[in-house]
């Protein structure tokens, strides 16, 4: 869990008060849990609750909206690698995904990993699920920037699907 | 389908993102834990021990009030005929307050015919007096101020009659009838409760009018009656507790203002200063944010005189709330923070309104602490609720629906006006640790002097 709460923080020690306070209302929460589900899955869906409050409270997700043009400018060139063994460091990529502006980083994490769709990531956040669609491709394409240009093997992997 | 697959990937490798923590988030989470415990057991507890309290101290202090009031008063018209002689119906073992007892009859309206009918009339008075076991007033219309009688006895010649007024009153709707020429008068605008009209005729005698002085001592001496049992059997205890409406408004900020009544010197939970601090250990409450924002109440508060200088109030108040929450200056310190980043130091704008509605059950006393000076102070119990109550609770990490607030306002008394400095602090914590917490400055008006 702490590597959910990682994922939206900017820091561990952010992530870990997260984690803290997602615990505690874990905790106080758990009259409410029906064996019917996965329990995982309830904790986690906890989890990226208190995230996104945690992101309210502290404001941050709105600054992360501003970023300049040159940063959003689009991939134009893609360099394949043709290393086969290659795959993409967990720790290397995540550490990309946290330096997305704070409101890409939700929006993606939301996205890409939770599988909310815009609608309900509009909802969570309070922004129209147009600003969440637009936010979350710039996002994409960002990250996409920031591997070509890391040389990462996820490269790779795109032009093999395509 | 290109973007699917990176996105499939990157979900893949992103999902298979572990870490271990630390030892101290779980220490934190026990702690946390262990606190909300005794919270929550503190804040129910207090409850029930204070209403225990204050009820005893009313308890103790009827029975005190009572013991003072078994007194027969009765006042006369001036143009009182010196040949009767002013009597003091006292009670034995009692001391009554000789100035204030005296007695007038009007000889001047006697009827024989009548006489049956008027001894019928003061036997029934006499039982609800013997009733009422509480302090009489017989008053006559110089003495009464007509303007403040009920319309009834306006449209009559008040000046021909001696009024009689029971004080407290303790008729009910089975005595308001006619008791021979008695008539029970519900009065609102003086404090009497009841009055009994009675009215002589021209030729009545004087014997008949001495033979009903005669009558109001037996009333005095039947004057004995349980205080208690009647008490049970009539259910008038909240005749005692004045009530009042109030109505209010105000701005919170820094400074709240608010204009109404007396009942609720509540300030809101807006303006002030809010410190919700984020995160746990070193980082905690270094966070600062103003709300502003609007605020509407009223509903109906009873407060009694436990002594000549305190009030109890109680009552039940609905108050509004809309609340603007700004986050302008929001600043992290970077001081006690291991890993100072950007991020740490901010000035976005976080901004929403919230519009909540509470009700909020008052437990004060007020404190004449001199003629001009009053300190208020007490518990709020407010609930919350409203789903704007929810999210803005979690902006405050606060999901909390019953709070108690602890409240200490003195105020200065001019006219109709008072003005003194207001404090209200939560007695639970929001669940990051901090509390709610208010001050400003409180304006009140009150219509009733």
């Amino acid at each position: 869990m702490l590597g959910v709460c990682y994922r939206y923080t900017k820091s561990l020690e952010d992530a870990e008060d997260v984690l803290q306070e997602g615990f505690i209302k874990m905790f106080n929460k758990l009259a409410y849990y029906r064996s019917e589900g996965e329990f995982g899955a309830w904790l986690r869906r906890i989890m990226v609750n208190t995230c996104i409050n945690y992101l309210k409270k502290n404001a941050r997700y709105n600054s992360g909206f501003a970023f300049s043009e040159r940063e959003l400018a689009p991939v134009d060139k893609i360099i394949a690698s043709d290393s086969p063994e290659s795959n993409l460091n967990t720790k290397e990529l995540v550490a990309l995904v946290r330096q997305l502006p704070t409101g890409y980083q939700t929006i993606f994490n939301l996205y890409v990993v939770e599988g909310y769709t815009h609608v309900e990531i509009g909802q969570a956040l309070g922004i129209s699920d147009a600003t969440s669609r637009t936010q979350f491709l710039k996002a994409r394409n960002l990250l996409k920037k920031w591997i070509v240009e890391m040389e990462l093997p996820i490269t790779k992997m795109n032009k093999d699907a395509g | 389908m290109q973007d699917n697959s990176f996105d499939k990937n990157i979900k893949h490798q992103l999902d298979g993102l572990q870490f271990v923590p630390s030892q101290n988030v779980w220490d934190a989470v026990e702690k946390e834990l262990d606190k909300k415990k005794r919270r929550y057991f503190f804040a129910w507890w207090l409850l029930p021990l204070l209403m225990i309290t204050a009820g005893i101290f009313l308890f103790l202090n009827n029975e005190h009030n009572n013991g003072n009031k078994k007194t027969i008063t009765i006042e006369t018209q001036k143009n009182t005929p010196a040949s009767f002689e002013r009597k003091i119906l006292e009670k034995p073992n009692q001391t009554i307050n000789q100035n204030q007892a005296k007695e007038v009859i009007q000889p001047k309206l006697i009827s024989t015919t009548e006489k049956q009918r008027e001894d019928k009339a003061f036997n029934k008075l006499k039982t609800i007096i013997a009733k009422a076991n509480t302090k009489v007033k017989i008053i006559a219309p110089s003495t009464y101020d007509e303007n403040a009688q009920h319309n009834t006895v306006n449209k009559r010649k008040v000046e021909s009659k001696t009024i009689i007024a029971i004080r407290p009153a303790i008729a009910k709707a089975d005595d308001e009838t006619k008791l021979g020429n008695l008539d029970i008068v519900h009065d609102d605008t003086s404090s009497l409760t009841l009055l009994k009209d009675v009215e002589f005729k021209a030729n009545d005698s004087a014997a008949i009018i001495k033979s009903q002085v005669e009558i109001m001592k037996e009333v005095k001496l039947a004057d004995t009656l349980d205080v208690k049992e009647f008490k049970k059997e009539k259910g008038k205890l909240l005749s005692k507790w004045d009530k009042q409406w109030s109505i209010g408004g105000g701005y919170g900020g820094l400074t709240t203002l608010k204009i109404g009544g007396s009942a609720n010197d509540l300030l809101y939970d807006l303006g002030g200063i809010n410190s919700p601090g984020s995160g746990n250990g070193i980082r905690t409450g270094n966070k600062y944010a103003f709300n502003t924002g609007i605020y509407f109440n009223t509903g109906l508060s009873f407060n009694r005189k436990l002594t000549s200088k305190i009030k109890f109030e109680t009552g039940l108040q609905y108050n509004f709330q809309y609340i603007n929450v700004t986050r302008k200056y929001m600043v992290d310190s970077v001081i006690f923070s291991s890993t100072p980043s950007s991020t740490n130091i901010s000035s976005t704008a976080y901004k929403e309104v919230f519009i909540i509605h509470a009700f909020d059950i008052p437990a004060l006393v007020k404190v004449s602490l001199s003629k001009k000076i009053i300190l208020n102070t007490g518990l709020f119990n407010r609930i919350q609720f409203s789903s704007q109550w929810h999210k803005y609770a979690q902006v405050l990490g606060n999901k909390k629906t019953y709070l108690p607030v602890f409240h200490f306002n003195p105020e200065y008394n001019f006219k109709n006006f008072s003005i003194g400095p207001a404090v209200n602090i939560g007695l639970t914590k929001y669940s990051n640790g901090s509390r709610l917490t208010n001050i400003g400055l409180l304006l009140k008006y009150s219509f009733k002097k």
